[in-house]
C-alpha cells in the first residue's frame, strides 16, 4: 500500500496523538504509525499526575513554569479526561526545613497557585496521611487518565482527516540528500508493508526516538530511566499526595478514578522492551509511600508497571532526577535533513506544548502559516465542562439505555461500553483484543486484571462473531499472560488470594492450561 | 483476650473448615461414632469449584501429560513424591476413602457417577475439555455427550455473561462436528423479567411449570440434536428431577457445563454434606473464625471461637485443621514475613524468596513453587514443628493446606481433600483405640 501525505508522526502516545490533532488542526495532511497500540511507551505507564508544577519548583523551575501553564490549559481543553482533585505537599519529621521556603518563594516566580495549610487542616481533608506531618501546601494537581487523553487526541485529528495505523513499525527510511524520501513500514499482524512518502517526518516515540533516529542515520542522546509504580484495588485519598522535600523515590501518590497509584523509581535500563520490577524495588515502593499514607503499608496492591522516561542527556553521569525534565525538540539540520523532526523527553503534563512546538516547526518547513490553536479548542468529550467522575460510569449502567450486563465489576464496565470500543476499533481496522478494548474502556484494570472480564468478554465477542474458532481463548489467553507480567510482582496478602482463585477456575475448573 | 464466657462445650473431636477436607472428616467422625462439632468461618472453597471430583489428571504435571487411568498415575506418583499427600495416606488408605465417597454420592440425591479405573473428560464454558473422576448427574451427561459426539445443541442465555454457547462450539467444533450452539431470552418466560443470575436461574428452573414454558421455547431450535447442554445453572439440591424432566419432554438427554465461579454444581456438593453431617447429630458453627488453638488445661485441646462480646471455648480430644489454603484462609502470604499457617502461626519453612514464588508466565509449566509450600506432616498428618515433632498433641491436618502438592495442575484437589480428610480422622481412631487421648500423649 503506497501512503502519501504532508507530514508522518511516528508513535501513538499522547504526544504524537497530540501532534496529530495540532497537524490537522492547522489544515496540514498527516498520518499516524505507532508499532503497537496506544500509549504504549511512557504515555501508559506513568502517575496520571497532571503536574501542577509544585514536584519541579526547586530543582526545575523551568519544566515547573511550563507545567504551571499546561495545567491551566489542560484543565480547560480536556476536562473529560481530568478529575480537578487537587494536591497536598507535605513535610514529614527529617525533610529539610528550608525545602518549604525555597518551595514557596519558587511557587511565587513562577507563578504556581500554592497555599500553605495548617497540618491539622490537611489532615482533616486527607485523613488517611501520615497525622505527623509538619508543613503542607495545597496545589492544583490533578488526576488524568492517559489512555482516554490520547483517545480524544486521536479521536479530534480523525475528524479532521488524520489517518491511524496501530501495530504498525517502521522499519527503513531512505535517504537522498537532505531529505528522508520513502519510509517503509510493517504492519505486524498481516506482514503487509506500508510505503509512505511524507514532506516532513515528526517522530515522537518517546525512548525509542534513537531507535527512529538510527533508521535515518541520525544520533540522538538520550538515556533510559525507568520508573516503576504500584496500583492499588481501591482509592485512599480524595487528592494527589506529594512529600515536600527534593524528588525522590516513591514520594507521590495519586488518586486514578477508582484506584490510587504510587511511585516511582527512577533506574537507569539499556533493554526498553522487558522491563521488570523486582520484589526489592517493590518493596521499597511501598515502604515509601506509606510514610505519606500509613496504610500502604498493608494495602492491598494489584498490579505494578513500570515506564520509561526518556531523559534527553545534557551531562554525561549526572543523577537523573537532577537532569531537566524539559523537552527537546531536534531539527536535525546538523545531521544535514531538512524534513525530519524530533521531540521527546517531556511530561505527560506538557504533551500539548511538546505537539506544539514540534509541530511549529514541521510548519514553517512546510510553509504553512496558520497559528496553533490547540490550547484552545476543547477535545472532544471535554466540550462541556465535565469532569471525569467514576460516579458517571455507575449512572451509565443504571439509566436508560441500559448499558447491558456488567462484563467488569472491578470497573463498572457495561456490555454496550465495550460493543461501542469493538465497533470503533472494528472500523478502524485495528485489532480487536482484549488489550485494546482494556486501553479504551479501562475494563481488566481493576482488582480482578481481567481474570473474571476477560473471560466474560471473550464470550461475548464469540457471541458477536468478532472472533471465531479457538481465537478467542487462544486471546484470553495471550490476554492474561500479559496481565500476569504486573501482577506476579505484588503477589502476597489479599492479591495473592485472588490469584490462587484465579487459578483455581482456570486450571482447575477450565483445564485451560493443559486441555485435552 | 480472656473470655468471658466460659461455659465450656466438649466434644471428641473439632473439625475447623467445612470444605471438602473437613466435611469428609466429619463424615468419618460420625462413621465412628464420635462426637464432633465443625466450625467454619467462610462457607468454603467448594462453592468456587466446578462440582467434578478430580483425583489425578495430569501427573507429571512438568509434562502436562494427561492421564487416563487416576490410579496408575497415583501409584506413580506416590513412589516418586513422598512429601505427596497421596503419599502420607499411602494408595490403600486413598482407595479406601474414594471408595467411601462414591458410595455416598452414588446414592444421594445428585446422583455422583465413576468409572472404576478411568477419568471421565467434560466440556467446560470455555469450550475446553477437562478430566475429572466423579462426576455429578448432570456433568456425567455432559461426559456422556462429549465421548460420543452425538449432535448436540448448547444453550445460552441472553443477559448471563459467565457463558457464551458460541465460544464452547467453536472451541470444539473441528472435533464434534455435530455440535451447534444457541441463545434463548428467558425473561419472555418471567413474570417479572431481572437480570439473569445464577442462583435465581435456578430457582426459577427448579419449577416445573417455568421449565414446561423453557421446552416449548426451546424446541423449535433442537433439530436432530440428541443432548442438550445449559450452563450450570439447572436448579439446587433438585438438578436431578430438573435434567430428568427437561430430558423427557424434550426426547434429549440434558446436561450442565462447569462456569467461572460462582459454581452451583459446588454448591449443591456442599449443602448436601451440610445436611447430612447435621442430620447425623454434627454440631455445626459456621461464620466466626477460631482465633487460637491450644492445649486444654485438662488434657486435649481447646479452641477459642470469635464471639460478638466474648470468644467461645471449646474443648476436644482431637482437633482436625481444614482450613484450605489462601483462599480458604488456612494459609497466609506476607511481604514481608513469607508464608504462614494462620491459625498456629506456624512459619512455613521453605527457601523460596517472593521473587520464586510464582513463574515468570501464569499458566505454564510446570506450576507455581508457592502452591507446593503448605503444612509440614508425618505419615499420621500430623502437623511438626522444623525438629520434626508434632506441633500439637491430638492436631490432625487435612486438605490442600498441607504441603507436597499442586492439585490446580495435577486436577486433584478433590482426591487430596477426601483422602486426608478420611485419613486424618482413621489416625484419630486408631490413637483413641491404643489410648490415645491428645493430651496424655
Amino acid at each position: 500500500m503506497k501512503i502519501q501525505t504532508q507530514v508522518l508522526v511516528i508513535g501513538g502516545g499522547l504526544t504524537g496523538a497530540g501532534a496529530l490533532r495540532d497537524l490537522a488542526m492547522r489544515g496540514i495532511d498527516a498520518v499516524l504509525v505507532e508499532r503497537r497500540d496506544l500509549n504504549a511507551g511512557a504515555s501508559g505507564a506513568n502517575h496520571g499526575l497532571l503536574h501542577s508544577g509544585g514536584r519541579y519548583a526547586v530543582n526545575d523551575p523551568e519544566s515547573a513554569a511550563e507545567c504551571v501553564r499546561e495545567n491551566a490549559i489542560l484543565k480547560r481543553i480536556a476536562s473529560g479526561c481530568i478529575e480537578d482533585c487537587g494536591g497536598l505537599f507535605i513535610g514529614l519529621p527529617g525533610d529539610p526545613d528550608s525545602f518549604a521556603a525555597d518551595f514557596l518563594a519558587s511557587a511565587e516566580r513562577i507563578g504556581l497557585a500554592a497555599t500553605v495549610m495548617d497540618p491539622k487542616d490537611a489532615l482533616e481533608s486527607e485523613p488517611l496521611i501520615n497525622p505527623h506531618l509538619t508543613a503542607a501546601i495545597r496545589v492544583p494537581d490533578a488526576s488524568i487518565n492517559p489512555f482516554m487523553a490520547t483517545v480524544a487526541n486521536l479521536e479530534a485529528a480523525q475528524q479532521l482527516g488524520g489517518q491511524v495505523f496501530f501495530e504498525t513499525q517502521v522499519i527503513s527510511m531512505e535517504r537522498e540528500g537532505g531529505r528522508i524520501v520513502r519510509i517503509e513500514a510493517i504492519q505486524q499482524r498481516t506482514g503487509k508493508v506500508l510505503e509512505i512518502e511524507a514532506d516532513q517526518v515528526l517522530s515522537a516515540a518517546g525512548p525509542w526516538v534513537d531507535q527512529i533516529g538510527a533508521l535515518a542515520g541520525v544520533d540522538i542522546p538520550v538515556a533510559y530511566s525507568k520508573g516503576s509504580l504500584l496500583i492499588t484495588n481501591s482509592r485512599l485519598t480524595d487528592g494527589v499526595i506529594n512529600r515536600l522535600r527534593p524528588p525522590s523515590d516513591g514520594d507521590i501518590v495519586v488518586p486514578g478514578e477508582t484506584v490510587t497509584i504510587t511511585g516511582t523509581t527512577s533506574i537507569r535500563v539499556t533493554n526498553l522492551d522487558h522491563l521488570t520490577t523486582s520484589s526489592a524495588e517493590v518493596d521499597l515502593l511501598v515502604e515509601s509511600a506509606s510514610a505519606l499514607i500509613p496504610r500502604l503499608i498493608d494495602t492491598r496492591f494489584i498490579r505494578v508497571y513500570a515506564g520509561v522516561r526518556p531523559l534527553v542527556l545534557q551531562k554525561d553521569g549526572a543523577d537523573d532526577r537532577k537532569l531537566k525534565r524539559t523537552f527537546s525538540v531536534f531539527d536535525h539540520e546538523d545531521d544535514g535533513l531538512g524534513n525530519l523532526a524530533t521531540v521527546t523527553g517531556g511530561k505527560l503534563t506538557t504533551y500539548r506544548l511538546m505537539a506544539e512546538k514540534a509541530v511549529d516547526l514541521v510548519s514553517e518547513r512546510l510553509g504553512v502559516s496558520v497559528q496553533c490553536t490547540s490550547a484552545e479548542v476543547p477535545l472532544p468529550g471535554s466540550e462541556q465542562d465535565h469532569s471525569l467522575d467514576v460516579a458517571d460510569r455507575l449512572q451509565g449502567l443504571r439509566t436508560p439505555p441500559p448499558g447491558g450486563e456488567v462484563l467488569c465489576e472491578c470497573e463498572m464496565i457495561g456490555r454496550r461500553q465495550v460493543e461501542t470500543v469493538v465497533d470503533q476499533l472494528t472500523l478502524e481496522q485495528h485489532p480487536v483484543t482484549p488489550n485494546a478494548i482494556r486501553l479504551r474502556s479501562r475494563l481488566g484494570m481493576g482488582s480482578c486484571q481481567g481474570g473474571f472480564c476477560g473471560f466474560r468478554t471473550i464470550g461475548m465477542l464469540y457471541e458477536n462473531g468478532v472472533v471465531s474458532g479457538r481465537r478467542g481463548n487462544e486471546m484470553l489467553i495471550e490476554f492474561l499472560e500479559k496481565r500476569w507480567h504486573g501482577i506476579k510482582p505484588v503477589l502476597w496478602g489479599d492479591q495473592l488470594v485472588q490469584e490462587q482463585l484465579l487459578e483455581a477456575i482456570y486450571c482447575g475448573t477450565l483445564n485451560i492450561d493443559g486441555a485435552l | 483476650m480472656t473470655p468471658m464466657n466460659r461455659s465450656s462445650r466438649s466434644y471428641d473431636v473439632a473439625v475447623i473448615g467445612c470444605g471438602l477436607a473437613g466435611l469428609s472428616a466429619a463424615r468419618q467422625c460420625v462413621a465412628h461414632g464420635l462426637r464432633t462439632v465443625l466450625l467454619a468461618h467462610t462457607p468454603g472453597s467448594l462453592p468456587y469449584t466446578s462440582g467434578a471430583l478430580d483425583l489425578l489428571g495430569v501427573y507429571p504435571t512438568e509434562t502436562k501429560r494427561f492421564r487416563s487411568n487416576p490410579w496408575e498415575a497415583l501409584s506413580e506418583l506416590i513412589d516418586r513424591e513422598p512429601t505427596h499427600p497421596y503419599a502420607r495416606v499411602g494408595l490403600r488408605g486413598v482407595r479406601a476413602a474414594i471408595h467411601d465417597l462414591e458410595e455416598y454420592l452414588a446414592d444421594s440425591p445428585l446422583q455422583y457417577r465413576h468409572r472404576p479405573n478411568e477419568n471421565m473428560a467434560i466440556i467446560t464454558a470455555a469450550g475446553t475439555v477437562k478430566p475429572s473422576y466423579m462426576l455429578p448427574g448432570s456433568l456425567a451427561s455432559n461426559s456422556l455427550a462429549f465421548e460420543s459426539r452425538r449432535p448436540t445443541l448448547i444453550v445460552a442465555i441472553e443477559g448471563f455473561p459467565n457463558f457464551s454457547s458460541e465460544q464452547v462450539v467453536d472451541n470444539l467444533r473441528d472435533r464434534w462436528p455435530g455440535l451447534r450452539a444457541t441463545r434463548i431470552d428467558l425473561g419472555q418466560l418471567q413474570d417479572k423479567p431481572r437480570r439473569p443470575m445464577a442462583n435465581q436461574l435456578a430457582d426459577e428452573l427448579e419449577k416445573p411449570d417455568f421449565r414446561a414454558r423453557l421446552a416449548e421455547l426451546l424446541r423449535p431450535s433442537l433439530g436432530q440434536a440428541k443432548f442438550l447442554g445449559f450452563p450450570a445453572i439447572l436448579g439446587h439440591d433438585g438438578v436431578a428431577e430438573v435434567c430428568r424432566d427437561l430430558s423427557a419432554r424434550l426426547d434429549v438427554e440434558v446436561f450442565e457445563i462447569p462456569l467461572i465461579s460462582p459454581s452451583l454444581p459446588g454448591q449443591r456438593l456442599q449443602q448436601l454434606m451440610e445436611h447430612d453431617l447435621r442430620a447425623a447429630g454434627v454440631t455445626w458453627l459456621q461464620g466466626a473464625p477460631v482465633t487460637r488453638l491450644e492445649k486444654h488445661p485438662d488434657g486435649g485441646l481447646q479452641l477459642f471461637r470469635k464471639g460478638k462480646v466474648a470468644d467461645t471455648i471449646y474443648r476436644a480430644d482431637h482437633v482436625v485443621l481444614a482450613t484450605g489454603r489462601f483462599v480458604g484462609g488456612g494459609l497466609e502470604a506476607r511481604r514481608d514475613a513469607g508464608v504462614c499457617e494462620t491459625l498456629l502461626g506456624v512459619k512455613i519453612e521453605a527457601t523460596v524468596s517472593r521473587d520464586d514464588w510464582h513463574m515468570s508466565t501464569f499458566l505454564g509449566g510446570p506450576g507455581h513453587l508457592i502452591n507446593r509450600l503448605g503444612l509440614s506432616v508425618d505419615q499420621s498428618l500430623r502437623p511438626l514443628k522444623p525438629d520434626g515433632h508434632p506441633i500439637l498433641p491430638g492436631l490432625v491436618a487435612a486438605g490442600g493446606l498441607l504441603e507436597g502438592h499442586d492439585w490446580v495442575r495435577e486436577k486433584s484437589g478433590a482426591g487430596i481433600s477426601v483422602a486426608t480428610g478420611y485419613a486424618a480422622v482413621h489416625a484419630i481412631v486408631s490413637s483413641r483405640n491404643k489410648g490415645g487421648r491428645g493430651a496424655d500423649k
